[in-house]
């Protein structure tokens, strides 16, 4: 190439005209993000905007300019100093971004008071498939990083060959609404299932209690109490429990209430849907309102068009000729003949690569309100000991900090903590962009005229 | 400035103070006790004027202070159940509670006793239930559910926390009935002492009623001291938790003083005599103008030291207090300029700017809330995020003055290009002084926003819609800036600019809050106001394309 081309090429790609027309595709392509996200939520607006070829081609091609105009007026003179370091300032902050989103991590980490966790979840997902003889050991058939919002399985569906047929993705909703309900079967290989309630003057409790597919027990925890619905042998705990024996395909159970009190004998009888069992803990009311010797799980989804803080995603698994829907970070079971094959459909998670315990969540609240005004976490960190995370009082350990996010509560009473675990590589980058940006528009704008006299007229 | 000088507009501020000052209050003895009330403590006086705010949409009721109406809400509750006065705008909720169109102003027995009230708040709750958006419709839903809450505790004695703990108790204060100790007995003779004392004044205006043997002065007396002992018993229950006696006073002084009326009031006087300086070029004008401009920038600096006092906090956590705080910026930065290259029309635009801020802020209370609430706990405490909010408003100030400047330029072009030319280069220079000022900021605002988000959470930029606005915005006055340098924006361009580009920072500043709705920034969010905002940008617009058009027949 000679040198004219070059020049006239730099020329072009530095020019102002092509900044301005720059700048304002810029604004334009952020501010659809924006009523994107306020119409549906912060991820779609990431998808579908922030994070889309459209932006990122538009901000390549904004660092590409940069360094044309930066060429273009090379070599430099004193009074260009500001404009010199602002746009070097930008290019700076533009290839910090770029590290952060190659090569950052942001996740999330949500603790159950009293309980370890060390995987973070991130935004992309996954699906496994995995199968079974025994339901004790699994072997991964298959595994695939998956983005279904944007390649939409019913455009390229995932087909996963097995010894049994074909297992089939081909079906996605961005916006589930989920609802589940059991429903009676006639599968024998499937477990039981019943629906209950428990009650006093101040307790009422209506939930199933089902057998999941193959396995011989459920228990539903009660607080001080517990009901385990269980085929065949069962050791009693020693706690107040109801304890339900299945009999094969009948429509009745055996029953065992035992109570935690030394001396009180356990009281046995038979049940059926529409019984009442007194367990004499508290004036505690047991009653059956319904019970199937097999069940099968049922999962409807509703699609709706905007998304709530309830709605999932979800996806539609087919083997043969039957089909389930699942929504993300759970899994669907297909039992064919002695065999279990498992999909899960989650969010990849990350090992931190060490043990954290929240030993304790407090939540301080502003005088006479149940609003929340500050809280923290204490956590147990291994090689660290006790550490208190709390808003704006991050933990920083082997290159990830851990961001005190949020909580949940039921009963006015905290019961998850969600941290929000991050590590950027390009912190520091954008940092020496952001320093340069500033300073080299304060002396473009204030200085330029003290250090250097104007030589041209305004 | 001699006194001799300093006189005639002395005199004009003290004759307007005088023509303004309200009528000798009564009964506001009672303002200062202390009630615990939306998670702080606060003198009753803010607690009556913030209840009386969410049932009537005003802090006072046809000259009734609101001291009166809450106080006589609780004792003869009767007497208000049938009176018009709870304030319902939204006109789908009218046609849906089948009340006339017309009408703002219900009594809480039409909105109890209509029998569709209970079914629109179970469509709020599944709307609840299922965590969707709500729309103003719903909001307006949820604000008469509030109305119906707080007139309902108050009529129960449920809302008049005034009774501290004992000590070594939680911290959660009593309602008198609930309280053990002297407490019923003294807030029954408040309250028959306060009747008392309505009594007397009704006495005092219609002689024929005269059955009360005590004089409007006496029942004050004794009210006051009633009130007194009952503070004093409450102040023995807990010395800890009891507020100081000072922050009590200078709270319910702040609720009287209303600063930002008394600061608008000046900047409009100060704005017209620089007005009246230009046509005129007489000196006192200039001088008056000056000293009203000091005279407001103190009382709003006033006003912002009462309400840093009061909260203990820097007051850029809402809408109210960031208009209140551009107002100011608008002053500071168009003083600024004006001492730099002495054009005196910069100051006329800082003072438009500054009274339209305070205007709103003083008559939209529905929308500004100026009520001082808890902050959400990631606000606590957060020195970056102090600085970047102060730093992205004021900012918007500068980009509020340049829109200022350039509709008085504008002015200029249409009335005649030719013979105003000085007049409009100075505005256009102080325009793009002004964009300097705010690009420099707003550059400076976003990355320490950045700063914060990373400090608070771990994420420099996440494309939240509140930041993302404010970036839109810097790339349209960026755009504008490059445009100058290219040659194509000339000084009519840059006037126009001004002008339209202030709708990016109206979006920034208001939209992403009041209509987008969502995001982090949440805590700032409200509702109310669109139609005038959007009147406000459409008339700009108008304005812009008439000044256009004249300038092509000129």
């Amino acid at each position: 190439m000679s040198r004219i081309p070059l020049k006239k090429f730099i020329k072009f790609f530095s020019s102002l005209k092509l900044a301005v027309v720059l700048i304002l595709s810029l604004g334009a392509v952020t501010s659809v993000g924006t009523i994107i996200e306020a119409k549906y939520n912060t991820m779609t607006a990431q998808k579908w905007v922030y994070h889309s070829p459209i932006m990122l081609g538009l901000l390549a091609l904004l660092m590409f300019i940069l360094s044309m105009v930066l060429l273009d007026r090379y070599p430099w003179k004193r009074q260009q100093s500001g404009f010199v370091l602002a746009h070097i300032g930008l290019i700076t902050l533009l290839l910090g971004s770029y590290v952060t989103m190659q090569w950052g991590i942001d996740g999330s980490l949500a603790f159950p008071i009293g309980e370890v966790a060390r995987k973070v979840v991130i935004d992309e997902t996954e699906i496994n498939l995995w199968s079974s003889f025994d339901g004790d050991r699994y072997t991964r058939l298959y595994h695939k990083d998956v983005d279904f919002f944007l390649k939409r399985p019913s455009k390229y569906p995932i087909s996963i060959a097995t010894p049994v047929g074909n297992i089939k993705i081909d079906d996605f909703v961005p916006y589930a609404f989920v609802e589940r309900k059991f429903v009676g079967s006639k599968d024998r290989k499937k477990g039981a299932g019943l629906r209950f309630q428990m009650q006093n003057q101040f307790v009422n409790v209506i939930d199933w209690l089902a057998q999941r597919d193959d396995s011989k027990g459920a228990i539903a925890p009660l607080g001080p109490a517990q009901i385990v619905l269980v085929t065949g042998f069962y050791k009693p705990t020693g706690k107040n429990e109801i304890v339900l024996e299945t009999n094969g395909d009948k429509e009745s159970l055996k029953y065992t209430v035992y109570s935690s009190k030394v001396g009180v004998s356990p009281k046995r009888g038979v049940a059926r849907a529409g019984s009442e069992i007194d367990t004499g803990w508290m004036g505690l009311k047991f009653r059956i309102l319904n019970y199937f010797p097999h069940i099968d799980e049922e999962v409807t989804i509703r699609p709706l068009k905007y998304p709530t803080e309830l709605t999932r995603q979800a996806i539609k698994v087919s083997l043969n000729d039957r089909s389930q829907w699942v929504e993300l970070n759970n899994v669907v079971r297909f039992f064919v003949e002695n065999q279990v094959y498992v999909l899960e459909y989650v969010n990849k998670g990350l090992d931190i690569g060490f043990d954290m315990r929240l030993t304790d969540f407090t939540v301080g609240r502003y005088q006479g309100t149940m609003r929340a005004a500050s809280y923290q976490s204490e956590m147990d960190v291994e090689g660290q000991g006790k550490v208190t995370i709390a808003m704006n009082e991050p933990l920083t350990k082997n290159g990830y900090t851990f961001y005190q996010a949020s909580f949940q509560e039921e009963n006015g009473k905290p019961v998850l903590s969600i941290l929000s675990v991050n590590r950027d590589p390009g912190r520091w980058i954008k940092y020496l962009g952001s320093l340069l940006v500033v300073l080299g528009i304060i002396i473009m704008f204030y200085f330029k005229d003290y250090y250097f006299p104007k030589k041209e007229s305004a | 400035m001699s006194l001799k000088l300093l006189k005639r507009p002395l005199g004009l501020f003290l004759l307007l103070f005088f023509m303004m000052s309200p009528a000798m209050a009564v009964r506001d003895s009672v303002k200062f006790l202390a009630i615990q009330n939306g998670g702080r403590l606060k003198p009753f006086d803010t607690f009556a004027k913030e209840s009386l705010q969410l049932l009537h949409g005003k802090r006072s009721l046809e000259g009734r202070s609101a001291i009166d109406v809450i106080m006589t809400m609780y004792m003869v509750p009767d007497l208000w159940e049938n009176t018009k006065f709870i304030s319902i705008k939204n006109l789908d909720l009218k046609r849906e509670l089948k009340f006339e169109e017309g009408q703002n102003l219900f009594s809480m027995k039409d909105i109890l006793s209509s029998t569709r009230l209970r079914l629109i708040i179970e469509k709020l709750r599944s709307r609840e239930a299922m965590k969707e958006k709500l729309n103003p419709y719903y909001q307006a839903i949820q604000k008469i559910e509030g109305q119906i809450f707080t007139y309902q505790s108050i009529v129960s004695g449920q809302a008049l926390t005034l009774v501290p703990p004992k000590q070594g108790e939680s911290s959660q204060w009593l309602p008198v009935f609930h309280s053990t100790g002297p407490f019923v007995d003294l807030f029954s003779k408040i309250g028959s002492e306060f009747a008392m004392s309505v009594g007397a004044e009704v006495k005092d205006r219609k002689p024929e009623l005269d059955t009360l043997k005590k004089t409007p002065a006496q029942a004050e007396i004794d009210l006051a001291q009633t009130v007194s002992d009952f503070s004093a018993a409450a102040r023995a229950q807990n010395p800890e938790l009891y507020p100081k006696d000072r922050d009590i006073k200078i709270e319910v002084f702040y609720n009287s003083l209303q600063p930002f009326m008394w600061s608008w009031i000046c900047y409009l006087v100060a704005g017209f005599m620089f007005l009246m300086f230009l046509l005129s070029h007489r000196k006192w004008t200039k001088n008056t103008a000056f000293f009203f401009l000091f005279a407001g920038f103190l009382i709003h600096t006033l006003g912002f030291a009462f309400r840093i006092y009061i909260s203990g906090r820097p007051p850029v956590s809402n809408m109210y207090e960031t208009v209140i705080w551009v107002a100011y910026g608008a002053i500071l930065f168009g003083f600024i300029i004006e001492r730099i290259y002495r054009h005196t029309v910069v100051l006329i635009g800082s003072c438009l700017v500054a009274m339209l801020c305070l205007i709103l802020a003083d008559l939209a209370p529905a929308i500004l809330d100026p009520s001082l609430q808890p902050l959400e706990p990631v606000l606590v405490s957060n020195f970056w995020l102090i600085i970047h909010v102060m730093t992205i408003s004021i900012s918007y100030a500068a980009f509020f003055l340049a829109l200022a400047l350039g509709n008085i330029g504008l002015f200029f072009y249409i009335r005649n290009e030719e013979k105003n030319k000085t007049s409009i280069n100075q505005v256009t220079n102080a325009i793009y002084r002004c964009i300097q000022i705010g690009v420099v900021l707003l550059a400076a605002g976003i990355i320490l926003g950045g700063i914060w988000a990373d400090y608070s959470w771990g994420r420099f930029w996440g494309w939240d819609p509140k930041e993302t606005w404010a970036l839109i915005a810097l790339l349209g006055y960026l755009a504008m800036l490059h445009g100058r340098l290219g040659g194509w924006i000339k000084n009519f361009g840059m006037n126009v600019w001004a002008v339209v580009a202030f709708s990016l920072v109206i979006m920034a500043w208001y939209g992403v809050n009041f209509v987008l709705g969502a995001g982090l920034h949440s805590y700032g969010f409200g509702a109310g106001g669109i139609e005038y905002v959007v009147g406000f940008i459409v008339a700009e617009i108008i304005y812009v394309v008439y000044a256009w058009m004249m300038r092509g027949k000129a």
